[in-house]
């Protein structure tokens, strides 16, 4: 059975290039550009993985983090961020929503790497 | 184009088909000559059987003929005639079974003339007999005489004749006989060479073959494996490639990112941005410059700094320097410059005093350049005088 993995991030370049990364990791890749569109497909398909970037058009992708797991607790996330955020100075609260952060200038390897550790728990 | 082998194979077939033909046409042969040679034994045998019958009749004849001459019986009288036309029948057939002009012919032609003379004495006899009432002993004498043995050599001698074809016949049907067998046996000896020839060929034929097919198995394996190992080679190259490929958008994505990033950071800023040369040319400017002086950033580009930034005189009074002397100087040492003033020249010609703080630009410990930060404020400096 594959591993189910929602994909939020309103650039589509972003999206399509993490959906052929990861579905090449042998997972099951849905996309969505938009808060409200995330949530519906997780109402539709609880994946096994979040992956979100910080900033939505509708949203910010902490809030929505949060919001998904007061349904799906267990569900590991990771928030993609830019280079204008520093995620150490809101680590603590990561660290509390158990969300992983991942720069969107990461390595290949180390956002594989995070992927499959997060899908191994 | 047909195999050498096959070829053979098709010779040895064919030479086969002929030499079956050739025995066959031979046995038929030899069957119509036996068959013909057993009509002429049959028809000496017959020849033979009427030169038996020609003579029994006669002496059948005789006695039926002495018996009525001693006793005058009619019976015997009647027995007699019929053992004579009986022998003539006889005689009549023998020629017939016989050919014109043929040994036994002419034999049997001699014997008409003293068939005929015993017939002409027994009816003498018997005319003799009635009209005495006894037998004449001188016709008996003659009777007993009478031709008899020369008709019995004659009947010998065809006989023997006869016989002697029948033996050469025999001799022949038997020799007949001995080359069909010899026909037959040569030919299946033969057939049984050509065969064992053929099996060998055949069997040469497809053990050739067979290890032909087992090369080509086992060259198509190792085929098959070469394409294997270099399909799964170009797979692996492919997936590398692929991987390559993702991870070159990625960081181009990433790079991208940043420059998108840094970009906005620097436009975002309300103060003025220089990046410029060592000798203090305009390399690049950010939004605020082109919102405050009035000039395209392409006006600016590649142009001396004092276009947009005049430099302010060393004392209050003093002519405005040609050059950016302070900054050139700080350029060239590595070092900030702060707080350092000028004015700012607008598009329209207008002056204001600004501040301006320098910083070098270093690439691996080189200068390249500097980025000058300007802020709008007073100076003790008097505007330049153009």
């Amino acid at each position: 059975m594959k591993k189910q993995i929602l994909l939020i991030d309103d650039e589509a370049e972003i999206c399509e290039l993490l959906q052929q990364i990861l579905a090449r990791e042998g997972c099951e890749v849905s996309t969505a550009s938009t808060g409200v569109e995330a949530k519906r497909i997780v109402a539709e398909t609880p994946p096994d993985l979040i992956i979100s970037d910080l900033q939505l058009e509708d949203t910010d992708g902490l809030s929505l983090i949060a919001e998904i797991k007061q349904t799906l607790p267990a569900v590991p996330a990771i928030l993609l961020t830019g280079v204008l955020f520093d995620p150490e100075t809101i680590l603590e609260t990561l660290r509390k929503q158990s969300v992983t952060y991942i720069s969107k200038t990461s390595s290949l390897d180390h956002i594989r790497a995070e992927v499959r550790r997060l899908l191994a728990k | 184009m047909k195999d050498p082998v096959e070829k053979r194979i098709i010779g040895l077939f064919l030479v086969v088909l002929a030499m079956l033909s050739g025995i066959t046409v031979a046995s038929l042969r030899n069957i119509q000559r036996s068959a013909y040679s057993i009509d002429l034994v049959n028809q000496s045998h017959a020849l033979i059987s009427e030169a038996d019958a020609v003579f029994s009749a006669l002496n059948a004849g005789d006695a039926a003929l002495w018996s009525h001459l001693l006793s005058g019986d009619e019976r015997d009288q009647a027995a007699a005639r019929r053992a004579y036309a009986a022998a003539i029948e006889h005689l009549e057939v023998a020629k017939a079974l016989t050919r014109p002009g043929s040994p036994a012919h002419d034999e049997f032609l001699q014997l008409d003339p003293l068939v005929a003379r015993r017939g002409e004495l027994a009816t003498e006899a018997i005319k003799t007999r009635k009209a005495t009432g006894a037998a004449d002993p001188g016709q008996l004498s003659a009777l007993r005489g009478g031709g008899l043995e020369a008709i019995q050599d004659c009947l010998e001698r065809v006989k023997a004749r006869e016989q002697a074809l029948v033996r050469e016949r025999d001799k022949e049907s038997y020799l007949q006989a001995q080359n069909t067998r010899w026909i037959v046996f040569t030919g299946g000896a033969i057939h049984v060479l050509v065969l064992a020839v053929l099996y060998y060929l055949i069997r040469n034929t497809l053990a050739a073959r067979r290890l032909v097919a087992e090369t080509l198995t086992a060259a198509n394996e190792r085929l098959d494996a070469t394409v294997r190992e270099r399909t799964r080679q170009l797979e692996e190259a492919n997936e590398a490639l692929v991987q390559e490929n993702l991870q070159q958008r990625w960081s181009n994505q990433a790079l991208d990112h940043q420059l998108r990033y840094h970009q906005l950071i620097l436009n975002s800023i309300e103060d003025m941005v220089f990046v410029i040369s060592k000798v203090a040319n305009v390399v690049r400017v950010n939004p605020a410059v082109t919102r405050r002086t009035g000039f395209e950033s392409q006006e600016l580009v590649g142009g001396p700094l004092q276009r947009v930034l005049i430099p302010a005189p060393a004392t209050p009074g003093a002519e405005t320097p040609a050059k950016h002397e302070r900054i050139l100087a700080a350029l060239k040492a590595g070092h900030d410059l702060l707080d350092s003033p000028g004015f700012l020249q607008s598009k329209d010609g207008q002056a204001t005093p600004v501040t301006l703080n320098l910083f070098p630009l270093r690439d691996r410990d080189k200068i390249v350049g500097g980025v000058l930060t300007i802020k709008a404020g007073q100076t003790s400096a008097a505007p330049p005088a153009r």
